[in-house]
């Protein structure tokens, strides 16, 4: 899931969550009370009805009462009838004309009866009527009258066929004694009073419904949502079962048109009906969805703002964000760049922002480094590779140079040995005949041959030491010492020097090599003497992997300056007069420490005699 | 093995058991019941056509075939004969026409106030019995099952009032009611349900006479069988009795329905005539003092007594043997 959906939703969650617990509480506290205090409430319409219309239908006996109390009833008929004969019959018919015009008539003027009556005892023929057309009728076996005889008594509605349509009549006994009575008085009662009672609406609920079914569960007032149910529909729904039970109380039920309602049930024991107050389910519970419907509007309406917010609050937070990713993505090697403004971000994001342009440049400096580094190491391989071509050039042109140089010095010595042996012949078989001038010539010539021969013969001896070098081994370096002094035995004894050997080690190296090098430094030792009779004393010591052999002498010394000349090829201090040689020996003697690793070098002052010093390596088992 | 076997036999005797409460269950045999009407189909036998179409009888298992009523069809006789198993008659007849075996019992009174009316033209000043004096009133030749409850009626109504039938000039009873509108006799009885209705759509302004008014208080139709029947078939009596007061209870709750129903079957195919008859028939079925179809014993003892007094001599049966109150008992419960 996405950031972005994340934040909206977690928003979303969150208030749809508190607003959903809210509900759920306010509607379970609220519909607690609308329900108690609607059950309350229509309990009390119900029971307030029923009241009414007891007070309604005692009020009607009361008033037809007060009509039978009158003495005109009362007495004055009560006693024409009791005394009822062919004789009196004019006064009685009279009578009754003025009970019923100044009396009864009159009295629906009140609104309660529809019709009021007198009705003669035991036959139950009506005498007189406010209905003219009623009089003469026979009602003796209606209820009214055969009760009504006993005491006031009000007979639930039933259908009339003497009105045809339904009536409610109260009725009570006029004069003679409680089992028989002269005559009974009855009154119709109008309905509408009735229906008024059931009909007021208290303006709560929209639904109240109220009505009267009797005993047989027969309406015997028309529901407010029937028509023509009154005597007609018989209803037996749980309200009805259970007031018809004798009992009191309210529920929740379908009622006669299926629909679910509350309705308040109660039995009017003194009627014998059961009064039934109903309210649509919706209706009553009109409050709770009320407040049910505010409370899922503000929940959409709590969910779209929160919907909105968390969109708002995601872009905030994620819209930088993408841009920072985008830029990001965008850096490279190549773009060390981050192009990223951060308009309306938190603190925290720029904090990030901050903290990628600090990496960003750190990773600048590394690469800049790099790169150099890469530059440098190409540069140097290609140095490197100029240097082993260069150096493979000077190899093969040094190998040449050696070649050169040993096949130049070995073809030159033998013309120059014909040169000087024809001059050396010339001058022995023509020497007498030829002048001293002559003479002279040749044995220059013969000079000059012979020492170019000797030139020849060190420059043969000086390419050899690179060209003609033997394999390394292990060398003793007392043997090779041994033997450079028994090769100059003639010089030593010659010059009568003395030398002196201490602590020589074995070596690794070119024996034959290094006895040519020990006996060129011997051999100038004793030739570069001074007045004193020469020593020379020879010792190594060592230091780490290699030797320092030292070849110390008593001899003329060399001057410091000389330093460099006096190891290069041919390069003489003295005069060959003043000391005869080719000026080869020091370097060859370089030429073979050089080509051991080595070094060679001097210590020396004129006068003070000469050290000369070189390094091998050490022999590997030594 | 012995295992099986056992379990076998009470594998067994689950199943009878299982059986035999399900033929306890089973609904009783399907019968067929036949039944007379009073008159021709219509309005006034909608709780049967309900009770038909409604499936009430179905749900009792009984296949009821109606049979129409006519000038020519009398209900006793049929019902005595064994021809039909119940018929819908006048509550006289059980009174006057029970002297022959089987006896007819009635079992439910469906009209439970009696509709016949004796009909004056409003203008005839005539609205007492005691008015009818040196009338001529349609109540003759009766004895040919036209309107038996009429003379017996008038005759009572008029010892009610202390009028002699003698000081009142008879003429013939006319279906049609031809000489009642042209004014060759002076009052005719009617059904309320029926001839009221027919003279009032030709515009004639009545005064109706009811003899219920004049201490004549009689059940209207009657649904009776037969002591044998009854005797045979109590269950048979008892499902067709619930079966068709439901099909009353519910002709009177559902006009609607009455109506649509009514229509199927009515001869006469006036919807407006069926319609009015319904609506006029509804309070005497359904009085809203008892339940739909009740009978009391102070009704047909006062029936009873009228008729003997009234000089009826035919009566034949003693109180309480034409009637049973046993099976609305059983419906309804008892009542006060």
């Amino acid at each position: 899931m996405r950031l972005r959906d994340k934040v909206i939703l977690t928003c979303l969650l969150t208030a749809l969550l508190s607003v959903l617990a809210i509900s759920a509480l306010s509607l379970m506290i609220s519909g607690d009370f609308v329900r108690k205090e609607g059950a309350a409430d229509l309990t009390a319409v119900n029971s307030r009805r029923a009241n009414q219309i007891l007070q309604w239908t005692s009020n009607t006996s009361r008033q037809l009462e007060v009509l039978g109390q009158m003495p005109i009833i009362h007495e004055k008929l009560s006693f024409e009838l009791e005394q009822a004969g062919s004789e009196n019959r004019a006064v009685i018919t009279e009578l009754l004309e003025t009970i019923v015009e100044k009396h009864l008539r009159p009295a629906l003027i009140l609104g309660t009866f529809s019709e009021l009556f007198l009705l003669e005892v035991p036959s139950g023929k009506i005498l007189a009527s406010t209905d003219p057309k009623q009089i003469g009728k026979m009602q003796g076996s209606r209820e009214y009258f055969i009760k009504g005889q006993l005491g006031t008594h009000i007979q639930n509605i039933f259908y009339s066929m003497s009105i045809r349509q339904p009536t409610m009549v109260v009725s009570l006994p006029i004069g003679g004694n409680n089992a028989l009575p002269n005559a009974v008085l009855a009154g119709r009662l109008n309905l509408s009073a009735l229906s008024d009672i059931l009909r007021e609406w208290r303006g709560l609920w929209q639904t109240e419904d109220s009505y009267l079914v009797n005993n047989q569960h027969i309406f015997i007032t028309e529901p407010r949502y029937g028509k023509n149910f009154m005597l007609r529909k018989t209803v037996y729904t749980e309200g009805v079962n259970r007031a018809l039970n004798r009992q009191n109380g309210i529920s929740w039920y379908k009622d006669y048109r299926g629909k679910e309602v509350i309705g308040a049930y109660q039995y009017l024991d003194d009627r014998e009906l059961a009064l039934i107050t109903e309210v649509d389910g919706d209706d009553y519970l009109a409050a709770i969805n009320k407040l049910k419907h505010s409370l899922y509007l503000s929940a959409i309406l709590i969910a779209t703002l929160s919907l909105v917010i968390g969109w708002l609050v995601a872009k905030t937070i994620v819209t930088p964000l993408t841009s920072l990713a985008a830029a990001i993505d965008r850096i490279s090697s190549s773009n060390l760049k981050l192009e990223f403004e951060p308009q309306g971000a938190g603190k925290e994001l720029i904090t990030i922002v901050n903290a990628f342009r600090k990496m960003i440049q750190g990773l600048q400096t590394t690469l800049v480094s790099r790169d150099q580094l890469q530059k440098e190491v190409e540069q140097r391989k290609i140095a490197e590779s100029d240097l082993l071509v260069a150096l493979d050039q000077v190899k093969r042109s040094n190998a040449e140079l050696e070649q050169f140089a040993y096949v130049a010095s070995h073809d030159l010595q033998e013309p120059l040995r014909m040169v000087a042996s024809y001059n050396q012949l010339l001058a022995q078989r023509y020497g007498p005949q030829l002048d001293e001038k002559a003479q002279k010539y040749i044995h220059y010539a013969v000079d000059g041959a012979n020492r170019m021969q000797t030139l020849i013969q060190d420059l043969l001896t000086f390419s050899r030491v690179s060209t003609k070098g033997a394999e390394f081994g292990p060398v003793d370096f007392q043997e090779v010492v041994s033997t450079a002094i028994l090769n100059l035995e003639m010089l030593i004894e010659e010059s009568g020097a003395q030398i002196t050997v201490q602590n020589l080690p074995t070596v690794s190296g070119d024996g034959g090599q290094l006895t040519q090098l020990m006996q060129n430094l011997i051999a100038n030792s004793i030739k570069f003497r001074s007045e004193a009779i020469p020593t020379v004393h020879i010792e190594a010591q060592r230091q780490q992997e290699e030797y320092i052999f030292s070849i110390r002498d008593n001899g003329i010394g060399i001057d410091k300056k000389y330093s460099d000349k006096i190891f290069v090829v041919f390069q003489r201090l003295h005069t060959r007069e003043e000391y005869p040689g080719t000026g080869i020996g020091l370097a060859v003697c370089k030429r073979i420490v050089e080509r051991h690793g080595g070094s060679i070098w001097f210590d020396s002052a004129p006068g003070q005699g000469t050290t000369f010093s070189f390094t091998l390596k050490r022999h590997a088992a030594a | 093995m012995r295992g099986h076997t056992f379990f076998f036999i009470l594998l067994l005797a689950l199943l009878l058991t299982t059986s035999a409460c399900d033929q306890q269950e089973l609904p009783p045999a399907r019968v067929s019941v036949k039944v007379q009407l009073k008159w021709v189909h219509q309005a006034q036998f909608v709780g049967f056509y309900i009770a038909l179409d409604e499936g009430y009888y179905d749900e009792e298992n009984l296949d009821v075939t109606l049979f129409e009523g006519g000038p020519a069809i009398d209900q006793a006789v049929a019902l005595h004969s064994g021809t039909v198993d119940f018929a819908v008659l006048p509550a006289e007849a059980l009174l006057i026409k029970n002297s022959t075996l089987p006896k007819m019992v009635a079992i439910s009174a469906l009209y439970q106030l009696n509709p016949t009316v004796f009909v004056a033209k409003s203008d005839s000043g005539i609205i007492n019995p005691k008015d009818l004096t040196g009338k001529i009133v349609a109540v003759g030749k009766m004895e040919e099952g036209g309107f038996l409850e009429g003379i017996i009626q008038f005759k009572a109504m008029l010892k009610n009032t202390g009028v002699a039938f003698d000081s009142i000039i008879q003429a013939d009873y006319d279906p049609q009611y031809g000489a009642f509108i042209n004014g060759a006799v002076d009052v005719t009885p009617a059904y309320m349900t029926g001839g009221v209705i027919k003279l009032q759509n030709q515009g004639l302004n009545l005064n109706l006479l009811w003899p219920g008014d004049y201490g004549v208080n009689a059940y209207g139709d009657t649904l009776a069988t037969t002591d044998t029947y009854i005797a045979a078939h109590p269950d048979i009596v008892l499902r067709f009795l619930r079966a068709t007061l439901k099909g009353w209870q519910k002709a009177i709750e559902n006009q609607t329905l009455a109506l649509a129903t009514t229509m199927k079957y009515a001869k006469i195919q006036d919807t407006k005539l069926q319609e009015a008859m319904l609506d006029i028939q509804a309070p005497l079925v359904s009085t809203g003092d008892t339940p739909i179809g009740w009978m009391k014993q102070s009704v047909w003892q006062n029936m009873g007594e009228l008729y003997k007094d009234s000089g009826n001599e035919e009566r034949s049966a003693e109180s309480g043997t034409f009637y049973t109150l046993n099976f609305l008992e059983t419906i309804y419960g008892p009542q006060k």
